[in-house]
């Protein structure tokens, strides 16, 4: 999985396709210099503000027709509130910070929860009810307080649509207070991806390429470099230093080395078949998801019951073997995989008869 | 605490913020504010959610609710109190399930009626100090209930709801209120034209030189300090309260509820620089007093004692007499200070006149009630004390009664209302009178005043109106009207009438200033301050007053021209410069245009530039570093590797902020790239 994540200034991030309705609610968001001055800088007004509108004209005709001063006190205290909350907010907004991690493994339709940092920059002023969205996705989080100069961490659930390497999405924060008059926000976008593995779903029979056992060297890459110790001997040029036995050269004042022994691993293969009959079709390639997150299961739910799974994919071969590093290449695979056209990477000639996860049109 | 219950019990809180006021300035009927504050109270003390009313009571309720506004007596005095009266009944009638989001919107718009109701009819300095409070409790409330509110919405509240920070609160009061001040000082006080009709008929004035009955205000709230006066030849304990009674105005024309005297036989006074006004004959044997007084208000009126003789004026003051015998000046920046002597046992007034009897017409129940109360009276004075003691005991004292506008106002106190404030009783007193056939008139300034070391303030609340009358020893038949043979009109021509004008005071004691001791204590005379300060820069602020500031402005900006014009120059150069400098920082690209002058990674590249070009490696106009490498990886291919190292190097110290490497490195970087270029081109030349 390809994770990371980094805080860049506000608003210059990408917008996502599917919206919240949340995001399309009506917002005023600054243009000119204004906005390149604050970028992702909008503005929101609540009922309040509405009240606040309708109450001002009231008092201050109120105050005109009776000359009443105090009345004047008053209308001039209301006006005081309001530019002191619209300044306050703004101050707020603008030393906030936030920085969202990456999920440690996300699947497609299924419930994530992200790491959200939240750092009020501002050596006086705490920031209260602090609302963070996020953008294009469902989720959001109440930081209660944010003391000064301090960090806070919320989890915030959300869910993610579909697999791929996804941009993790931006971050809206949104502050209300000190009164309520409007819901001011800035857009924070977050640097770093998102692999999502397909979607996890129930599965039936698993439609194995090839059941027959052979023998499979295990890859260097993997935990242990091989199988069992299989005997020791004395170090021969070409030998790898990593296999050197440090305890028994330590003690036989020469240099030995573990001779490892290949194990025997079923070769059992699942084959996903990327060609389309065509490429334009939109309910082919909705299919082809749902072919994609059946392989995923299938394979995930033998994986876990310790069973070696091969993934045959086009050309590419993943050979079969266990454990929660291969489940996760096996994933990662997954989570990439494109349709093609006819004839484009086509299986290889071993699976070529055997059961493969392939689409056809029918008739 | 479920949000339900936490909104219904700041709503309650809230209310019970906004009862104190109503309570005090009277704008509301006590049996009103009580009924509103127990159903707050015991709302904000139930321990669960309290259900509204039910409909159909709440139905019952309305017209009882509008009964109530009307037997308290509806739009008599005006249209403030009845409508805070009914949004006080309202607002209680929705506080009962105010938790509820459906009935919250309601609540505070009734509550925000009562609270306006309340601070407008509020004139105490504390009202200043109230509305920081009700603001603060405001910002605390609204982040309680935007939080609640969060947390109720939210997919994961990140803890628990949590209290506004009292930073942000504090500083939000703290600018609010430095906003609020030029923003009460910018707001133009203009009255609108369909400001005619007396709202609450309860404007701010002091003394006033043209009576109008309707429109009294809170005379009696106001503290401005109008004027000091200073008896110095007299010791501290013998001085006569009545010696305070300074008049402004004397007022002899009643018309339509008010008492207004024309300006247009205003008599000039010629003041000799040096030399004291005389101001009427001093009677032989007579004890004179001296006073000095200091008047602090902004006012064209020149207050005196009774029986002033003579007036010492400061040099280039310019004095008219007005009919009534007072004094006026052209208005002069206070303070203005002048010296009086005066004979206190003698009333200084030009003699009765014809406009002295004259009645309104209508005023047939005046005249009974005055025959009725003077009937054993054998002489003017007599009579005169009669209607006096008639007045103070059976009338009452009130500064919230207003008379209806299509009323005439003494007709209205003596037969309906039954109180009334200084005026309604001197009116009534004078009309009284003139029905009878004494001529009297109606004088109004201040009456008392506050001790202070070795002087008197007088404040604006000093401010009174009582009656002259002039009282004829040789007047003893009664005439069939009630009234007494010799003082027809045609007897009051100068020399035909052998009396004098004497002071009488019909309101009663609870309503008439003193003289009143100060307690001497530094806070209090701090707090006297603050309300001279509150009663001038709030309460009285007007348009004349912003214009007057806007006048000293443009006066202050224009004598110090030559000052201001040197101060803007150097705020110009300066904007200028910081505009260069801005511009020139935004010239400047984010690397430096010549490799070289930067960190060590750079001047090592500036290294393979120079090498390369030494080498004879030809290289296009303004290469990247980049392009130098792909130069050389064709051209060099052994010097590729460490070029390639070198590049990526600098790209990542430069515009990733990764670490520098250290110097041994990059020189060895430099010289096997240097070593390779020349060994290129030695096997190129060969």
């Amino acid at each position: 999985m390809k994770t990371g994540s980094g805080v860049r200034g506000p608003g210059s991030g990408r917008t996502s396709p599917d919206e919240t309705p949340a995001d399309r609610a009506p917002r005023w968001t600054p243009g000119g210099r204004f906005g390149a001055r604050f970028p992702g800088f909008s503005l929101k007004p609540t009922w309040a503000f509405w009240v606040f509108l309708a109450t001002v004209p009231c008092l201050g005709a109120a105050a005109l027709n009776t000359g009443n001063n105090a009345l004047y006190l008053l209308l001039s205290l209301v006006m005081g509130a309001f530019v002191a909350s619209g300044a306050f907010s703004r101050h707020t907004l603008s030393r906030l910070r936030v920085r969202l991690a990456a999920p440690p493994e996300a699947f497609a339709g299924a419930p994530v929860r992200l790491q959200l940092a939240v750092t009020n920059t501002s050596p006086w002023v705490p920031a209260a009810a602090v609302v963070c969205r996020l953008g294009g996705m469902p989720g959001s989080v109440v930081a209660a307080r944010v003391a000064p100069r301090q960090t806070v961490e919320l989890g915030l659930q959300t869910m993610f649509a579909r697999r791929g390497s996804r941009p993790l999405p931006a971050v809206l924060v949104e502050v209300r207070l000190p009164l309520n008059f409007f819901v001011k926000s800035v857009r924070w976008p977050q640097s770093g991806e998102v692999l999502v593995y397909p979607r996890r779903v129930r599965v039936g029979a698993i439609r194995w390429a090839s059941a027959e056992r052979r023998e499979v060297r295990l890859s260097r890459a993997r935990n242990g470099r091989g199988g069992e110790v299989d005997q020791l001997r004395e170090f021969h040029p070409g030998d790898d230093t990593r296999d050197i036995h440090w305890k028994q050269t330590a003690r036989q004042q020469r240099t030995i080395v573990m001779e490892r022994r290949s194990r025997t691993v079923p070769s059992r293969f699942l084959a996903l078949d990327r060609q389309l009959p065509r490429l334009d079709s939109e309910v082919l390639r909705d299919r082809f998801e749902d072919l994609v997150s059946e392989v995923a299961s299938s394979a995930l739910a033998e994986l876990r019951r310790g069973e070696p799974v091969g993934l045959v994919m086009g050309s590419a071969v993943t050979p079969p073997d266990t454990g929660t590093a291969h489940a996760r290449r096996v994933l990662q695979r997954l989570a990439l995989v494109q349709p093609v056209g006819p004839g484009e990477d086509p299986l290889p000639a071993l699976a070529a008869g055997d059961v493969v996860y392939r689409l056809v049109e029918a008739g | 605490m479920s949000a339900v219950l936490e909104r219904q019990r700041w709503f309650a809180g809230l209310a019970l913020l906004v009862a104190p006021p109503l309570a005090l300035t009277g704008v509301a009927s006590w049996p009103f504010v009580a009924a509103f504050a127990g159903v707050a109270a015991l709302v904000l003390a139930s321990r669960r959610a309290v259900p509204p009313l039910r409909p159909w009571m709440e139905n019952l309720l309305a017209p009882l609710i509008l009964v109530a506004v009307v037997a308290a007596g509806g739009l008599r005095y005006g249209v403030l109190r009845p409508v805070a009266q009914l949004a006080i009944l309202v607002a209680a009638v929705r506080l009962p399930g105010c938790g509820e989001r459906s009935r919250g919107a309601l609540t505070a718009t009734m509550l925000g009626i009562v609270g306006v109701a309340g601070i407008a009819s509020s004139t105490h300095p504390t009202l200043a100090a109230y509305l920081l409070l009700l603001l603060a409790f405001v910002l605390v409330m609204s982040g309680r209930l935007v939080a609640i509110s969060l947390a109720g919405r939210s997919s994961a509240a990140g803890g628990p709801v949590a209290w506004p920070p009292a930073r942000q609160v504090g500083g939000s009061v703290v600018l609010a209120a430095l906003v609020a001040v030029p923003v009460f000082l910018l707001l133009p006080r203009l009255r609108s034209p369909f400001a005619g009709i007396p709202i609450d008929g309860r404007s701010i004035s002091g003394f006033r030189d043209a009576v109008a009955l309707h429109g009294i205000g809170d005379v009696k709230l106001s503290r401005r300090v109008v004027l000091r006066v200073a008896f110095p030849e007299t010791e501290k304990g013998r001085v006569s309260p009545d010696w305070l009674r300074l008049a402004g105005a004397t007022m002899r024309r009643y018309r339509a509820g008010s008492w207004v005297e024309g300006r247009l036989h205003n008599e000039a006074l010629p003041v000799r620089p040096g030399a004291d006004l005389e101001l009427g004959a001093v009677p032989p044997h007579a004890k004179l007093y001296e006073a000095e007084i200091t008047l602090e208000a902004d006012t064209s009126t020149v207050f005196l004692p009774p029986g002033a003789v003579s007036l010492h004026a400061p040099d280039g003051l310019v004095l008219f007499r007005d009919p009534g015998g007072s004094l006026r000046t052209r208005r002069v920046d206070p303070p203005l200070e002048y010296g009086v002597r005066f004979d206190p046992r003698r009333l200084q007034q030009p003699p009765p006149e014809a406009a002295d009897v004259d009645m309104p017409p209508d005023s047939g129940r005046v005249r009974e009630l005055a025959t009725r109360v003077a009937r054993q009276a054998p002489n003017p004075l007599a009579a005169a004390l009669a209607i006096e003691q008639h007045l103070q005991h059976n009338y009452g004292y009130s500064l919230s009664s207003h008379a209806p506008v299509r009323e005439d106002p003494v007709q209205w106190f003596l037969f309906r209302s039954r109180e009334g404030h200084c005026e309604f009783f001197a009116s009534s007193m004078v009309l009284m009178l003139r029905s009878l056939g004494i001529p009297a008139r109606l004088q109004a300034g201040f009456a008392g005043g506050e001790r202070s070391g070795g002087e008197f303030v007088v404040r604006d609340s000093d401010a009174h109106a009582w009656v002259v009358a002039w009282i004829d020893a040789r007047a003893r038949g009664r005439t069939g009207s009630g009234g007494w043979a010799g003082l027809a009109a045609g007897a009051l021509a100068p020399g035909r009438s052998e009396g004098e004008w004497r002071v009488f005071d019909p309101t009663p004691p609870e309503g008439r200033p003193g003289v009143a001791d100060d307690g001497g204590h530094g806070l209090r005379l701090g707090w006297q301050s603050l309300e001279t300060a509150w009663d001038r820069w709030v309460l009285t602020f007007s348009l004349a007053d912003q214009l007057e500031g806007l006048r000293r402005g443009i006066e202050a900006v224009g004598g110090a021209m030559p000052r201001l014009l040197a101060v803007a120059g150097l705020v110009a150069v300066l904007a200028v410069g910081a505009a260069l400098r801005r511009a020139a920082g935004r010239r400047r690209p984010a690397i430096e245009p010549r490799i070289g002058a930067g960190p060590a990674v750079s001047r090592a590249l500036a290294r393979a530039y120079a090498s390369c070009a030494r080498a004879g490696v030809v290289l296009p106009a303004g290469a990247t570093p980049r392009e130098l490498a792909g130069v050389v990886r064709l051209a060099c291919p052994v010097a590729a590797s460490p070029l390639a190292w070198l590049v990526e190097t600098h790209e990542r110290c430069r515009y990733a902020g990764g670490a520098t490497p250290a110097g041994p490195k990059l020189r060895q970087a430099s010289r096997a790239i240097d070593r390779a270029l020349r060994r290129g081109a030695s096997s190129r030349r060969a």
